[in-house]
């Protein structure tokens, strides 16, 4: 057997260690004069092309079989800080790379407008920062040391911050002023949450020595599957601790109401941060949640998490509808749309059981596939109509895109169907698990109740909110698609120019996401079942 | 008589003076003017700093040799304290054409603009008060309830003010209507978090770890305080949170 776990490891170092080096790299660009230089564009290319190698070593490591998991390793035996790959690690993964590959590629399309300058303007910024960024998300499902994931999720934002930015405008810095300080108090909080934690996992070592080791995921699961963690102030600081990861975490997740970054940081951000922002980052910081919702369930059993979470899933999804349904900028109303399903990620988890979990994780890839392709055809539609419209004065909106970029209006309405949960696309398929999971409970079928002991009024109440919020969500954004690409455009549209959509820079990326989302929908492939069984499992504290 | 333990001394000491943190935080919350609050936060930041100490002084002689690393943490604090009205002020009064100007001339500028910024009414300051003692009853419930009764006095106590300190540096960030009152608000928080590192987490063990994350998350309050508030500042021309609210575009 070739991919043993040695082999596995290596591929994760390298994982790491490329896009690190990449990003160096592209920081020593800044030296170079500013501007569309061969330098600059080779640093594109580069990046698209680490990528493809990543989103590649992550397929690899899907096909290996999975008793090679959990893959424990260390960057370098002298630094004390654990790496542990598992399925549930290797899930994120895949969705990280996936993402970031459609976004590194349509970097190139926005760069091509964007105006550069020194410094922030400069495209070896965009790119360094952007492999900066890739490489903190691909860090966070790695991570088995809990204060390790704390600093890596920081570090995300530290490396997102300047690229929320950079269209430097009012806006952008306003947006990015709020991202960071909203997510920065939150942060606080997730690392008041660790120590808390901290404290109890060292309750339980009363005169044995504590190691730097009893903060990875995995010796604290141990510990909580022995009962070490079953005394009343262990359990108490761990609620403590599921609470403050809950608000910290929920912060950087967009979990309301700490969402209020969301609409400003995905509006104003170029289109392939959005797309990052909201497929990834989202999710980075759910991961971390999930892994102190499965240390909380397994040392309380009982189901005061679900509930919490069932609560904060709810009040997100009630909370996007009027905002989706009101007039407003369109990436704002996609923010919006990336506020609900969150929500409705959070609430399948809350609602538990193994067929709402194995939906709200498939919920997880998605959404995250569905939301790059609407911010990336948005980002190309937006892009295309900056140089359509340069020399048309005064103000103008964007409409009728299905005649003026046809393709990528008939992409971004796709992507727009398969948002709002309309067969037979990818979200449907795992809005429909949610829901199954949900009526399965009340009707008391087996994999839905295996796990999950919430009282059948709370589920129907749930499932009643879920329902009216989805159907208003739906009428809202069919709306605003119809707009963008139904109604006439602002200017008549004569001979093809260099606004046109182009084949290989701007329709790649959203292609390879259309067809995901379609055949995501379709029929989930068996590596990709397994993988999201295994790592339902893992969160049930079953399998490591 | 019995001899003087040094290492009760020192305990003890860092208790009074922990309450000297929830004092200077008692002044942030009221205090109207923006020089005032930066004032009462730097004297915040010495008192932590001071804490700080004497917490790795404490566990170096009950003989934990990572205390040296919670001596680290003793920096951060210093640094801002040294460093927050400079930085605040440059990116207060830098933001316009003409920035070769002197630190002082810098200074008295940003001192205008904070002057213009800070006026509070009564019912407002006394709703400030009525919410500090608010946060400070509901930390001190939470930090009485969650550990028990055998647990360290000083466990207890160092919760309660940390706890004080995030909340009340949350509140500054959600009620104040300045952009620096909010970014102090930010610092605060950060200071109940030093705190909560050296005395409600001291785990000699993982201090290393905590010591990094704090370091970390400093590189955040940098990025912050030295290019993200000068450029909000420069591109809305403003401190005034409303004022920036109502001129934005970024609305629904």
């Amino acid at each position: 057997m070739l991919l043993t776990t040695g082999v596995l490891a290596t591929l994760a170092k390298a994982m790491l260690v490329v896009p690190f080096g990449l990003s160096i790299l592209c920081f020593l660009g800044l030296s170079l004069q500013p501007g569309k230089t061969w330098v600059t564009r080779a640093l594109g290319l580069m990046t698209i092309l680490v990528s493809i190698a990543q989103l590649g070593l992550s397929l690899v490591m899907l096909a290996a079989p999975p008793s090679a998991y959990p893959i424990l390793f260390r960057l370098h035996p002298g630094i004390a800080v654990d790496f542990r790959i598992d399925a549930l690690s290797l899930y994120f993964i895949l969705l990280v790379n996936i993402v970031a590959l459609a976004a590194s590629w349509n970097t190139w399309s926005y760069l091509e407008m964007a105006s550069s300058g020194p410094w922030l303007r400069h495209p070896a910024f965009f790119h360094g920062s952007i492999n900066a960024f890739h490489l903190t998300m691909l860090l966070v499902p790695m991570l088995d040391n809990l204060i390790g994931l704390w600093i890596a999720i920081e570090l995300t934002t530290l490396a997102s911050a300047f690229l929320v930015g950079h269209r430097d405008t009012k806006d952008a810095w306003e947006a990015a002023w709020k991202y960071l300080v909203i997510t920065s108090a939150g942060i606080i909080l997730a690392l008041l949450g660790t120590m808390f934690l901290a404290k109890a996992v060292s309750l339980s070592f009363a005169d044995a020595a504590v190691t730097a080791e009893v903060m990875n995921w995995t010796k604290v699961m141990d510990l909580a599957r022995q009962g070490r963690l079953s005394g009343s102030v262990s359990i108490n600081l761990i609620t403590l601790s599921f609470l403050f990861i809950l608000v910290g975490y929920g912060t950087k997740a967009g979990l309301a109401p700490m969402h209020t970054w969301l609409p400003d940081g995905h509006g104003e951000a170029p289109a392939p941060i959005s797309a990052l922002l909201s497929g990834v980052l989202l999710k980075s910081a759910l991961y971390a949640i999930l892994r102190f919702y499965a240390i909380t369930r397994a040392v309380r059993n009982d189901q005061a998490a679900s509930y919490v979470l069932l609560g904060a899933g709810l009040l997100s999804l009630i909370l996007a509808a009027p905002f989706i349904l009101k007039e407003n900028r369109f990436k704002r109303v996609l923010a919006y749309h990336s506020l609900e399903h969150m929500g409705i990620i959070t609430f399948g988890i809350g609602l538990g059981g193994s067929v709402a979990l194995f939906g709200a994780l498939l919920h997880c890839l998605n959404h995250a596939v569905t939301k790059a392709l609407m911010f990336l055809a948005f980002g190309n539609i937006t892009h295309g109509y900056h140089r359509l419209l340069e020399r048309e004065p005064g103000e103008h909106e964007i409409t009728g895109t299905l005649q003026t970029l046809p393709t990528t209006a008939i992409l971004l309405t796709l992507g727009g169907l398969a948002l709002v949960g309309t067969p037979p696309f990818s979200i449907f398929m795992s809005e429909l698990m949610i829901l199954w999971g949900a009526i399965g409970r009340l009707w008391g079928g087996r994999y839905a109740t295996a796990f999950s002991g919430l009282p059948s009024p709370v589920v129907v109440v749930a499932v009643a909110v879920f329902l009216i919020s989805n159907t208003l969500i739906f009428c809202g954004l069919v709306r605003h698609l119809a707009r963008l690409t139904l109604d006439t455009p602002p200017v008549v549209v004569g001979e093809p120019g260099p606004w046109r959509e182009s084949w290989g820079r701007d329709l790649p990326p959203l292609i390879l996401l259309a067809l995901l989302m379609l055949a995501l929908g379709v029929g989930v492939t068996p590596p990709l079942v397994d993988l999201i069984g295994r790592s339902v499992w893992i969160m049930y504290g079953i399998e490591h | 008589m019995g001899t003087i333990n040094m290492v009760d001394v020192l305990r003890n000491l860092a208790i009074l003076l922990e309450t000297g943190l929830l004092v200077t935080a008692f002044l942030i919350a009221v205090t109207s003017s923006i020089s005032r609050v930066i004032r009462a936060y730097r004297l915040q930041s010495l008192v932590l700093a001071l804490v700080t100490g004497l917490v790795a002084l404490q566990q170096l002689l009950s003989g934990a040799a990572e205390a040296g690393f919670l001596g680290l943490i003793v920096l951060l604090p210093l640094a801002l304290a040294g460093g927050v009205r400079y930085l605040l002020a440059r990116a207060t009064a830098h933001y316009g054409p003409a920035p070769q100007r002197s630190i002082r001339a810098m200074e008295r500028e940003a001192e205008r603009v904070w002057r213009n910024a800070s006026e509070k009414s009564v019912t407002v300051r006394l709703f400030d008060v009525g919410a500090f003692l608010g946060l400070v009853a509901f930390a001190f419930l939470v930090a009485y309830q969650i550990f028990p009764v055998q647990s360290e006095e000083a466990d207890q106590i160092g919760l309660m003010v940390s706890l004080s300190l995030h909340l009340t540096g949350l509140y500054n960030m959600v009620f104040k209507r300045d952009l620096i009152s909010q970014i102090l608000g930010l610092l605060i928080m950060d200071h109940g978090l030093y705190l909560a590192v050296v005395k409600v987490v001291p785990i000699p063990e993982l201090a290393t770890f905590f010591v990094i994350s704090l370091y970390f998350y400093t590189l955040i309050t940098m990025a912050i305080l030295v290019f993200l508030l000068p450029q909000v500042r420069r591109v809305t021309g403003e401190i005034d949170l409303d004022e920036i609210a109502r001129r934005s575009e970024l609305k629904g």
